[in-house]
């Protein structure tokens, strides 16, 4: 089957890595014996089929290079942030010296720009380094675009503003594979859908922050969308999404079990509390157990750390003026042991 | 590579297109003439911007930050009410302070009046303090601190005749043309965007509620260059970095500022000098 993506083609040429060195242990082990003639045949193929992916979607060949690929991967993020950084510095150095028109000339320039450049970078850069660089430049040319005409008309500042922003995240997001944008663009369309879930109770949109609820149906909408619209062609796209969507679930849910105050429900903030940190508790366990049943390792790796910080502050609550320094630094250690204990078994028991 | 669709390269160019279009259309819709209000503010209503986040030098851009006074009086539980607040729990109720500090802010209309009613009121009340001051400084000659209070007053009423911003929150509500029917004189009156939340005053055994302004969404006005090359505030070079900007410093001037049809402000012309 010919791969479609880089992510497809990338498993091919480490499964057939995998293939040769368990093939090696067989021969070893006097499991099965092939002829040269059939190893000079595999080998063949095999170089062939490497040699075709490399040039079509340059994938990593072997060890050395998928080291490289790490870190070409953490200079090409740090280079686009600080690109990015560099550009937003760079206009208000000089924007004050230019006419309204030329301002926004600039603006809408240099979004045009950057993102031309990106699609022409990305139709030169298989390997994708110089893309995600540029694609990061484009997206922060447009955030400076829109909030640069706002301060320059004195546009009343609105939540609206996160809807293009989300949806020019996302274009890049799916255009170069780049999750940082993906992420991106998560969080400006749970802070729109916050913002007007507020709005619809008479809130002031800046103040959505106040009502962490507000956040709590666009992260559990984020966690469904990869289950409803397939993301295997892009790596790590549907763990992006999980993993945002988990974020924007359990922190509002850290900040209302200990801010009662904070919440649309009309009981003591005390209640408030109790309520939210059961809720917290049992959907941290709840998510864990679906992440380890549909082999999300995402979801089970942030559930059980939301799980135990819920646990570890519950235990400082109860504990910590009552009990010596070293006595709750001990329940905690074991706690952890426990956490270990039950995960181990049950990856034994191939839940 | 990935096989993406051949529309989605295209879908880029027309969102920051569009984008842009919406957004250099809303400006063009604001500005359409006639404007809802034109005010002529002074250095007393509008006082340098600054920030926290620029050294000198770092953004040349220049903002003035709109400096408005509350008649609290104005916004009081009736008020809240009609603006969808729900006041009607008394502040004796156990439950009350709960209730009302749990309250977040609303979007609103707010009213701003220029040099009106509010203004001569205030005015009024320094100088009615300043003679209750000597009067009591006279009936009370050994008194310690009375020519403290007395300077104090005289400085307050000073501000006020002379410094003192004369613009004033007055009203608030939720539909412009009810607001604009109250407040017809364009030339004394804007309506603006705002945030408004009850706040519950105690002053010893006496509490009231009243609306407090926690945000005007016109508070920064941008300054095209236009402008600055004749705006007679001393800026240092670098325009809104942090600074302090010492009342000598800031010389008179006497500016349009227009509000348009979405209530967002423009400069119309700066000159220097008062009124």
């Amino acid at each position: 089957v010919t791969p479609l993506s880089r992510v497809e083609a990338q498993a091919r040429v480490e499964a057939i890595h995998a293939f040769t060195l368990e093939l090696s242990r067989l021969e070893t082990a006097d499991v099965v014996s092939l002829s040269d003639e059939q190893h000079r045949r595999i080998d063949d193929h095999h170089r062939m089929v490497i040699a075709s992916l490399s040039r079509q979607f340059d994938v990593d060949r072997d060890t050395r290079s998928k080291q490289l690929s790490w870190g070409m991967r953490v200079a090409s993020l740090l280079g686009a942030i600080a690109l990015a950084a560099s550009v937003f510095f760079l206009f208000h150095q000089f924007w004050g010296r230019f006419g309204t028109l030329v301002q926004v000339g600039t603006l809408i320039g240099a979004s045009m720009l950057t993102y031309g450049a990106t699609l022409w970078v990305r139709t030169q850069d298989e390997n994708g380094y110089f893309t995600k660089l540029a694609a990061l430049v484009a997206f922060v040319c447009f955030v400076l675009n829109i909030a640069m005409m706002a301060e320059i008309f004195n546009i009343t500042p609105s939540d609206k503003a996160l809807l293009p922003w989300a949806a020019y995240a996302f274009l890049l997001a799916y255009l170069c594979d780049l999750r940082l944008l993906l992420a991106t663009g998560l969080l400006c369309i749970t802070a729109f859908i916050a913002a007007q879930a507020g709005g619809l109770q008479g809130l002031y949109w800046l103040d959505v922050g106040r009502r962490p609820e507000n956040f709590l149906p666009p992260a559990l909408m984020l966690f469904v969308i990869p289950l409803l619209l397939d993301q295997s062609r892009h790596a790590g796209f549907a763990q992006t999404y999980r993993l945002v969507g988990l974020l924007a679930f359990f922190l509002p849910l850290l900040v209302l079990a200990h801010w009662g105050d904070g919440s649309y429900l009309s009981l003591e903030p005390t209640t408030i509390e109790h309520l939210y940190e059961a809720l917290g508790f049992l959907s941290a366990g709840a998510a864990a157990a679906l992440g380890i049943r549909r082999h999300w390792p995402d979801v089970v790796n942030t559930s059980v750390t939301f799980f135990i910080v819920f646990l570890y502050i519950k235990f400082y609550d109860w504990w910590w003026d009552v009990m010596p320094k070293y006595l709750f630094f001990l329940v905690l250690g074991l706690t952890a042991l426990l956490t270990l204990f039950v995960l181990r078994r049950l990856r034994s028991a191939g839940v | 590579m990935n096989r993406r669709p051949a529309w989605l390269p295209a879908a880029g160019g027309f969102l920051l297109a569009f984008t842009n279009v919406v957004v250099l259309g809303g400006v063009a819709y604001n500005r359409l003439q006639p404007p809802d209000s034109v005010l002529a503010l002074t250095e007393r209503e509008l006082g340098p911007q600054w920030s926290w986040m620029w050294r000198e030098r770092e953004n040349s851009g220049m903002s003035l930050r709109l400096e408005y006074r509350v008649e609290s009086a104005r916004l009081d539980r009736d008020k809240l009410a009609a603006l969808g607040f729900d006041v009607a729990p008394p502040l004796t109720d156990a439950n009350a302070e709960n209730h009302y500090r749990r309250m977040l802010g609303r979007d609103v209309l707010l009213v701003l009046e220029l040099d009106g009613p509010a203004r001569a009121r205030s005015l009024e009340a320094a100088r009615s303090l300043l003679a209750r001051q000597e009067r009591e400084s006279d009936a009370n000659p050994g008194r310690d601190d009375n020519a403290q209070r007395l300077q104090s007053a005289r400085q307050g009423l000073a501000s006020e005749e002379q410094a003192a911003s004369r613009l004033f929150i007055v009203d608030a509500g939720l539909n412009q043309t009810m607001l604009r029917e109250i407040y017809p004189d364009r030339a004394h009156y804007a309506i603006v965007h705002g945030t408004i939340r009850p706040l519950v005053m105690r002053d010893g055994t006496s509490s009231t509620i009243v609306g407090a302004v926690t945000a005007v969404d016109c508070e920064s006005i941008h300054v095209p260059l236009e402008f600055r090359a004749t705006f007679p505030v001393d800026h240092p070079a670098g325009g809104m970095a942090a600074y302090t900007v010492w009342p000598e410093q800031i010389r008179p001037f006497t500016l349009q500022l227009a509000f348009g049809r979405r209530l967002e402000p423009w400069i119309l012309s700066v000159r220097a000098g008062t009124i």
